[in-house]
């Protein structure tokens, strides 16, 4: 029987192969493979075996483990653009797991595929050091130093992708886009290209899947990267989970929040680090519009890399929490509360992360108390992806974390353990087709 | 359970599918004499299509130029399976049928003293499948490929009962490679290659003809790109290639002409199928370790020489020429390789055709066949089950001018 007949000229191939004899080709791009091709290099920093990183894990994670896997830690350089599109060589720590032979049989006799590699790509909060940075953590010792990457890659069997971001690592000498949606994205993104691209050329039999995390900075740049890979590059990842946490993801409510007559900065440095992004990023912002005159010499090399949280409220001469017109002028904080063409007010807006219709399982996870990033940043972005079809969006808040202030300790660091157990967890579970 | 089998069908071939006929990939039938004949013209050739079925005839042929234009259409039936196939049970599935439509011209000049020049313009080859039901398309979603051969000749006359000639062939030929899976492949490539084809034709009496022609091995070497995936992943986009032999193939004819003007032919082919060993897809730089096994390490094809038998009757009756045609053909694709990209099967073909001389110098003719064939059981690594037997109609019509 004859259906759906297709007809199909090969007179057209006649008169194409003519084309073909006179020289003409077609076909896009014959050359390198051009999937990760902004990669520029790789250091391996240490290559630790599985029956060490055992040890690790069942000395620091689970006394019960009875598998662990291989930890090779690699400094990948490669090619991103920042805010404003200038091109930038940036640097992020790849982990990749090695499955032990025993556990290759293990998984056979189980009648499951041999083990193969999904990712994490873990976006670390905010950082002020460069030696915080992710490649500058992981040294060559013959020990796991990022201690992520042992839950992840160590514990869990994830290759875990650790973007510096600009600013930080090869980029030191760049500043960082603080809070800045677009480059946030992208340097998570080419990072992500050029681990897939390093493990390609390595021959690490990687299965493409992609989880994304992040905390407070990271959980907006993973919202970002999340937003940006399902809106403009559909068909490049397996996109499979989600998890932000912690993050200030409506920047126009943080802004709202803390920008006012009678507001509080609970960690000064972060409102400072974030309007000193914006000014460099905007040509309509400045510096000088919106900051104490008195402060703005302290912003000179500020967040260059070299100056700790405390050296920056010192320089500043902000203690936690400040009042916020100790740093913003009273002027900037009145036009910011009554007019909403106020310029910061609009870039915020123009940054606020989770404003699409997503597609991947998402897990917001937030602790109750957040005395840093509140919680209603992520009830706010769950109404946001909600209310724009967003196909699976699930929270959840914890209760009860505590910390000790006098020790230096916030609610925010100290949640963050119980969000990436619970974040790990979910994407094992994704990835085993549990959920 | 389904990942297991998502990832073993990546490790298929995914070339060269079902065929027009039996023999592999090859379109033998590039003419409406040769439809009408099934490519039994070749000790007894007298049409413009002489160039490219026993070049050495045109010694024999009037000293006038002579051109001739085809169109073919091959309606190929879908390719059905039932059984069960890379762990699936129950299967009942079909692939899409095709319709392609195939343009040919041949020409033969004048005598120039003792030789003569030849030219034709045909597919010699060309295939295009498409499944849209799993495992089928996993394994070959689509493959197409299109062949075009410029093949001029020259013959000599060696003395008024034997000749020779040689020929060029340049291919021109373009392909496409679709499978959809947990691993996909999206490629696309061209390749012009290169070979040539010997003739000779003996005629000890006005009655019988011996011809013997060969033409030369020619891998078409398709580059261009290639698209992997893994998933929605797109993990590879970069150079790509597959070599897909045309086989080498001798024809050993003889005709004879009765003096009520019928001319029986019948005609010996061998086509060298084993020089198909392995299917190899190479890229230009690496790609991922997991879909190695599956798009990169060679697959083993193991097909195997060929022998086909073609009979052809031809009946002059004054502006009217009756052709009819009969062939026994068999499927160079070993048990273990047969898989849906290429259920190839043993055939059996019949056809008839005619010729009317309109005027001095135009003639038109039309010419179809029906090739059956067979069904086939197969049990191999993949595969357990039975393709079902199957017809494949060609038609075509034909114009010649001389001058």
């Amino acid at each position: 029987m004859l259906k759906n007949i297709k007809v199909i000229s090969l007179s057209v191939a006649l008169i194409s192969s003519l084309t073909i004899f006179s020289g003409c080709n077609d076909i896009d791009n014959t050359g390198e493979n051009i999937v990760g091709d902004n990669f520029v290099k790789a250091e391996i920093i240490d290559d630790i075996n599985s029956s060490t990183m055992l040890s690790i894990v069942k000395s620091s994670i689970d006394p019960n483990a009875v598998n662990a896997f291989g930890y090779k830690a690699v400094k990948i350089t490669y090619n991103t653009k920042d805010q404003n599109d200038e091109d930038v060589v940036a640097s992020g720590l790849l982990v990749i797991p090695t499955a032990s032979d025993e556990y290759q049989a293990y998984r056979i006799s189980q009648g499951e595929q041999p083990f193969s590699v999904s990712m994490i790509c873990d976006n670390h909060g905010t950082i002020f050091l460069n030696s915080e940075a992710p490649t500058n953590v992981e040294v060559k010792d013959g020990m796991p130093n990022y201690p992520l990457a042992v839950s992840m890659t160590g514990y869990a069997g994830f290759a875990g992708i650790y973007p510096d971001y600009i600013g930080y690592g090869d980029s030191n000498d760049k500043g960082h886009p603080y809070l800045l949606k677009k480059a946030s994205a992208r340097a998570s993104l080419d990072m992500i290209k050029a681990s897939q691209r390093y493990m390609t050329d390595n021959n690490i039999v990687f299965n493409s899947q992609l989880f994304i995390s992040g905390y407070s900075e990271g959980g907006y740049v993973a919202l970002t990267l999340a937003e940006e890979i399902e809106k403009n590059h559909q068909g490049e990842f397996n996109l499979m989970g989600i998890a932000p946490m912690a993050g200030p993801y409506l920047l126009d409510k943080f802004g709202d929040s803390i920008i006012k007559s009678d507001g509080v900065m609970s960690v000064p440095a972060f409102i400072a680090f974030l309007a000193d992004s914006y000014a460099n990023a905007y040509s309509n912002l400045t510096l000088s519009e919106m900051v104490l005159d008195t402060k703005l010499p302290a912003f000179e090399n500020l967040f260059d890399g070299n100056n700790s949280l405390l050296d920056i409220q010192l320089k500043l001469g902000l203690t936690l929490n400040a009042p916020t017109n100790y740093l913003f002028k009273d002027s900037f904080i009145s036009d910011y509360e009554a007019t909403p063409e106020n310029k910061l007010r609009v870039e915020l807006k123009e940054n606020n992360a989770g404003d699409w219709s997503a597609t991947t399982k998402i897990k917001l996870i937030h602790c109750s108390n957040d005395d840093i990033v509140p919680v209603d940043m992520t009830n706010g972005v769950e109404y946001t992806l909600n209310s724009n079809g967003a196909v699976d969006v699930e929270k959840l808040i914890i209760d009860g974390i505590t910390a000790d202030y006098l020790n230096g300790e916030t609610i925010h660091s100290n949640c963050a353990v119980a969000a990436y157990s619970n974040a790990i967890g979910w994407f094992n579970a994704i990835r085993s087709g549990e959920i | 359970m389904m990942k297991n089998r998502l990832v073993k069908l990546t490790t298929l071939s995914l070339i060269a599918t079902t065929a027009i006929y039996a023999n592999g990939y090859k379109i033998p039938e590039t003419s409406t004499s040769s439809v009408s004949l099934l490519a039994a013209n070749v000790a007894h050739s007298s049409g413009a299509d002489t160039a490219y079925y026993n070049p050495a005839n045109m010694s024999f042929m009037k000293d006038e130029n002579l051109i001739n234009a085809n169109l073919i259409l091959i309606s190929v039936d879908s390719a059905r399976f039932k059984g069960s196939a890379y762990g699936i049970d129950g299967l009942d599935i079909e692939s899409e049928s095709e319709l392609p439509l195939i343009p040919s011209i041949h020409y033969v000049s004048n005598k120039y003293d003792k030789f003569t020049f030849g030219f034709s313009m045909v597919v010699p080859s060309g295939v295009t499948k498409e499944w849209r039901e799993s495992p089928a398309k996993d394994v070959a979603q689509k493959f197409t490929l299109e062949v075009v051969e410029l093949n001029p000749t020259l013959s000599y006359k060696v003395n008024d009962n034997l000749a020779v000639a040689f020929g060029a062939r340049i291919l021109s030929s373009h392909g496409i490679v679709e499978s959809s899976s947990t691993a996909s492949r999206d490629m696309e490539g061209d390749s012009l290659d290169f070979g040539y084809n010997l003739a000779l034709s003996y005629k000890p009496t006005s009655a019988l003809e011996f011809g013997l022609t060969y033409r030369n091995k020619v891998d078409l070497e398709e580059e261009g790109n290639a698209k992997l995936y893994i998933g929605d992943a797109k993990v590879y986009d970069g150079g790509g290639s597959v070599k897909v032999p045309l086989p080498a193939q001798l024809n050993i004819a003889l005709a004879y002409t009765f003096k009520s003007k019928t001319t029986l032919e019948l005609v010996y082919e061998k086509s060298y199928w084993s020089a198909y060993k392995t299917l190899d897809f190479n890229y230009t730089s690496n790609i991922p370790a997991i879909l190695q096994p599956s798009m990169d390490d060679p697959i083993t094809k193991g097909w195997e020489d060929t022998t086909t038998y073609r009979f052809g009757v031809t009946q002059e009756l004054d502006k009217l020429t009756l052709m009819a045609g009969f062939i026994i053909d068999e499927t160079p694709i070993p048990e273990q390789s047969v898989s849906f990209e290429l259920p190839g099967t043993d055939s059996k073909s019949i056809s008839f055709g005619a010729k009317y001389q309109i005027d001095k110098k135009l003639s038109a003719g039309f010419g179809m066949l029906c090739s059956m064939k067979d069904s086939r059981s197969v049990t191999n690594d993949h595969l357990n089950g039975e393709f079902d037997s199957s017809e494949t109609y060609i038609f075509s019509t034909g114009v010649s001018y001389k001058y």
